[in-house]
């Protein structure tokens, strides 16, 4: 898989791993896993909306 | 005595962070001005001028206790672009929470494969060290 697509109503979980210092991208059976650095300092999740209008909605699990 | 200080407030970090809700929501506070919530709906809009890479955190960090989030996407974007990830907070606070191929040392994500964009991994080189 090359990609992403954020699909309305689609589900994506982003989970850290603080043995492995990497953070998994998940949706579905798609995982995409990258390496991270943990040492700078506290670690949030954020999401980013480049144009007018687009919008993101959380679902709390 | 300056380790054993350290110690003791990354301690109070954790145990204050775990009595926290795990309610996740976007958070007042840690954005960028142009993106605007809506508490009630879990929302978070783009309602700014175009140009930039906004962002807005979550209220809680991971921890090793909670280390992971789900979002769901209410609308689809017309533009398809996207994105989202994690981030270092003192980083993305010095740049006014805005991520972007300039600034965006310090945030590891993923956006949208879509109309606009090659790849979902694009963001991914992203690091402290190297934008």
């Amino acid at each position: 898989m090359q990609g992403f697509q954020f699909l309305t109503g689609d589900a994506i979980t982003v989970k850290v791993d603080f043995a492995k210092s990497s953070v998994a991208f998940i949706k579905g059976q798609n995982v995409y896993e990258m390496p991270i650095q943990l040492h700078l300092g506290d670690i949030y999740p954020f999401v980013g909306c480049t144009h007018l209008g687009d919008t993101w909605a959380i679902v709390p699990t | 005595m300056e380790d054993i200080t350290l110690a003791v407030n990354k301690l109070e970090k954790i145990f204050s962070y775990q009595g926290m809700p795990k309610t996740k929501l976007f958070s007042k506070l840690f954005k960028a001005g142009c993106i605007e919530i809506n508490a009630e709906q879990n929302l978070a809009k783009r309602t700014g001028e175009e140009g930039s890479y906004p962002i807005v955190l979550l209220e809680q960090p991971l921890t090793k206790f909670n280390n992971s989030f789900t979002v769901v996407l209410k609308e689809q974007p017309a533009k398809k672009t996207c994105w989202l990830g994690v981030c270092v907070y003192d980083i993305v606070k010095n740049s006014n929470f805005s991520n972007c191929y300039e600034i965006g040392k310090g945030c590891w994500a993923i956006d949208q494969f879509g109309l606009t964009q090659a790849s979902a991994f694009n963001w991914s080189h992203h690091d402290a060290t190297h934008s």
